[in-house]
């Protein structure tokens, strides 16, 4: 484990404090940009060293797996972008897609049998379920190579990663596993400080990046470790691991040391891989919100943890080679909607400047500069309503937009100086207590299980990556978290209740849509004519690829235009 | 006396049955109403607090066929072991408390069918 030296910590404090009374003297609209202002004139955010590194790890160098065409990382590189390489799909031949092959995926947890995406790296396809079992297919028949069969319930987003011939992947109980690329034998595993089975981890220079998102001590020897969202005392930790032989050569813990004062308070969970600058070898993370939310019946309205939270809904900057922080940016302190900054970062050139761009739940997308971490531009995206509330009254619900499952869910893309996000405005009634939740957990399923889906619509945007203004919108009459995935001239994202839509880079038009067998939860992956898509929900869950000129047609016809550009 | 004992016998014996009555409604209401919070809790994130699910993704339960069968032994036998996308609960829920959410799922948004005891989710 590693902490910060006593100076960050009193430079936290300092920090925390001046953000505190700039909460305190700023009304209930500018909370939060004047703490974000605070910290943006702070020369150095913060920094952080640590002489408590237990493995070394290589010089940065890319695994050669990242080399030529195909989706060897979670979002197709380590910089996030979701753009497919060398893919010959495009708006000119969308329509001629059919269905090539399809594999049934045969176990499930809460959220189906599939919430991640697939790699494919030289002509084979990687792939992990909800139950944690991992698979090797054949890019071009499906046939199947190999599976680790784990049968361990995962909550997702999961997922495999690809690095010096091997597969990366977290298991659904506490642990962290290298399997052999070619075999799927075990080659190590490494335990780690809480649930697993919630991260797609990478691979880079010698390490495997993975985090956790609800960490806390074992519940008992012999049994799994189970996910407990915002469960007491809990925290995310990010982590860099010796991918030779699984040594933890650095750990960091999202939640400071204490809980913030009070053991029922946890969160900051790290849910996405980082994005990874591979000329300096800087890692780039996000992590979720803090809980409970928005409290308990003993703690309303998030008594139970005043301050920023720290390191809630914060972008953390860390050298991949040591764990040293270079600075951390808290987006949306002390938040008490669930509005979490859980989104994959993304590296951005654009406007002249080097960025990494945020996003998640809260509906905001933020770009900073990478190498201060200040602030360069923020978009509010999708309906706002009441979410700029600090205290909600008692014994009164209260409808918020963005809802607990609103604003950005799931990655977006980067490509030509444009970002794509998919953005759902799906409401969830908010009470003080969380509808008198017991603790963190509690209030996570009191707010879930009163979010209605059929409430809710979703977009696609497209941004200006240099200044965030909003190129066009395209509007979907349902729910969505199906990510952005960039392709030539396309842009294809799906909606929940599984149809699935190409659109013109361009303007938003929509040019093809097809309604995939069951619900959607998850993101392709795409390589040269084929696109790989987990299907994970309803009665025939399955991962289907589909290819240009497949005899199984999976077109429906040209849809009418729906967008509406802006 | 020996009247006035049997009518005291027979009137015990009534209150008896009536108590028993009783109670056995009142389970009944009891386990619905258990079974209520733990929907709340591990169900309607999915199908939802009215029910109907969500389209090509969560079945609806309301109206739902299989939840309204005379026999109860399929949708126990899916909520115990699972069925496609959706998860088995034999490890979160003891076989009380999955007869108890049947029982209201069994009941709620006009499906009428019978409660479940917890011998029959065993």
């Amino acid at each position: 484990m590693r902490t910060p030296r006593n100076g960050f910590l009193v430079a936290a404090i300092l920090v925390a404090v001046v953000g505190a009374a700039a909460i305190a003297a700023a009304g209930p609209s500018r909370t939060r940009l004047a703490y974000e202002r605070r910290l943006d004139a702070t020369p150095f955010l913060a920094t952080a060293k640590s002489d408590q590194t237990t493995a070394k790890l290589a010089d940065a160098a890319a695994p050669p797996e990242l080399e030529g065409d195909g989706w060897p990382t979670a979002n197709a590189d380590l910089a996030n972008t979701r753009v497919a390489r060398g893919s010959s799909i495009r708006a000119g031949n969308v329509e001629r897609l059919g269905i090539a092959w399809r594999v049934r995926l045969d176990e499930a947890s809460k959220w189906g049998s599939a919430a991640s995406g697939p790699l494919i790296s030289n002509g084979v396809v990687f792939f992990q379920d909800l139950a944690s079992n991992v698979v090797a297919l054949e890019l071009l028949t499906g046939r199947i190579r190999w599976r680790h069969v784990l049968r361990q319930k995962a909550f997702g987003p999961n997922g495999p990663a690809l690095g010096w011939g091997r597969v990366y992947a977290q298991d659904g109980d506490h642990h962290l596993l290298a399997l052999d690329a070619k075999t799927g034998t075990r080659i190590w595993q490494t335990g780690l400080n809480g649930p697993t089975g919630q991260q797609q981890p990478v691979a880079f220079g010698g390490a495997v990046y993975t985090g956790i998102a609800s960490g806390r001590k074992r519940a008992g020897p012999g049994e799994l470790q189970k996910t407990a969202l915002l469960g007491p005392n809990s925290s995310g930790w990010a982590y860099g691991i010796r991918a030779r032989d699984g040594r933890i050569a650095w750990s960091f813990r999202t939640v400071t040391e204490g809980n913030w004062g009070n053991p029922v308070n946890g969160g900051a969970g790290i849910w996405f891989p980082p994005a990874i600058d591979s000329q300096t070898g800087i890692t780039y993370w996000s992590t979720g919100n803090p809980g409970p939310a928005p409290g308990t019946s003993k703690y309303p309205n998030a008594s139970s943890r005043p301050g920023p939270n720290l390191y809630s809904n914060t972008l953390l900057a860390i050298d991949g080679r040591t764990g040293r922080v270079n600075w951390w940016h808290q987006l949306l302190p002390h938040d008490i909607y669930h509005h979490d900054l859980q989104n994959a970062p993304i590296l951005v050139r654009a406007g002249g400047r080097d960025l990494i761009v945020a996003s998640g739940k809260m509906g905001i997308v933020f770009a900073l500069d990478r190498s201060t971490g200040r602030l360069v531009w923020r978009r509010a995206v999708g309906r706002h309503e009441n979410d700029n509330l600090k205290r909600l009254p008692p014994g009164r619900a209260v409808q918020v937009y963005p809802g607990f499952w609103g604003g950005i869910e799931t990655p977006g893309a980067f490509a030509d100086g444009t970002l794509y996000f998919q953005v759902d405005d799906l409401p969830t009634p908010y009470t003080a207590t969380a509808w008198d939740a017991k603790d963190g957990q509690t209030s996570v399923e009191n707010l879930e299980g009163r979010t209605v889906y059929a409430k809710g619509t979703s977009s696609l945007i497209a941004l200006d990556a240099g200044s965030g203004r909003i190129r066009w919108q395209h509007r979907f009459g349902t729910v969505g978290f199906g990510a952005a995935t960039v392709v030539n001239d396309l842009v294809f994202t799906s909606t929940y209740d599984g149809m699935v839509y190409a659109l013109r880079r361009r303007d938003g038009r929509e040019v093809w849509r097809w309604q995939a067998p069951g619900g959607i939860n998850a993101w392709p992956a795409v390589s040269g004519d084929t696109i790989i898509l987990p299907v994970g929900l309803g009665l025939r869950p399955q991962l289907i690829a589909l290819r240009l000129g497949a005899k199984e047609h999976a077109t429906i016809g040209r849809a009418r235009p729906e967008h509406s550009p802006r | 006396m020996l009247p006035h004992r049997a009518t005291s016998a027979r009137v015990f014996l009534l209150s008896a049955v009536g108590v028993v009555m009783l109670a056995g409604c009142g389970g009944e209401a009891q386990r619905v109403a258990d079974g209520k919070m733990i929907y709340g809790e591990h169900c309607s994130t999915c199908h939802q607090p009215d029910g109907e699910g969500y389209a090509q993704v969560y079945p609806n339960l309301a109206g739902n066929p299989i939840v309204r069968l005379p026999d109860p032994a399929p949708v126990l036998e899916i909520v115990t072991h699972g069925s496609a996308s959706m998860p088995g609960f034999a490890a979160e829920l003891s076989p009380s408390q999955i007869a108890e959410v049947v029982s209201y799922v069994r009941d709620a948004w006009g499906n009428d069918a019978s409660p479940v005891s917890a011998a029959q989710s065993r």
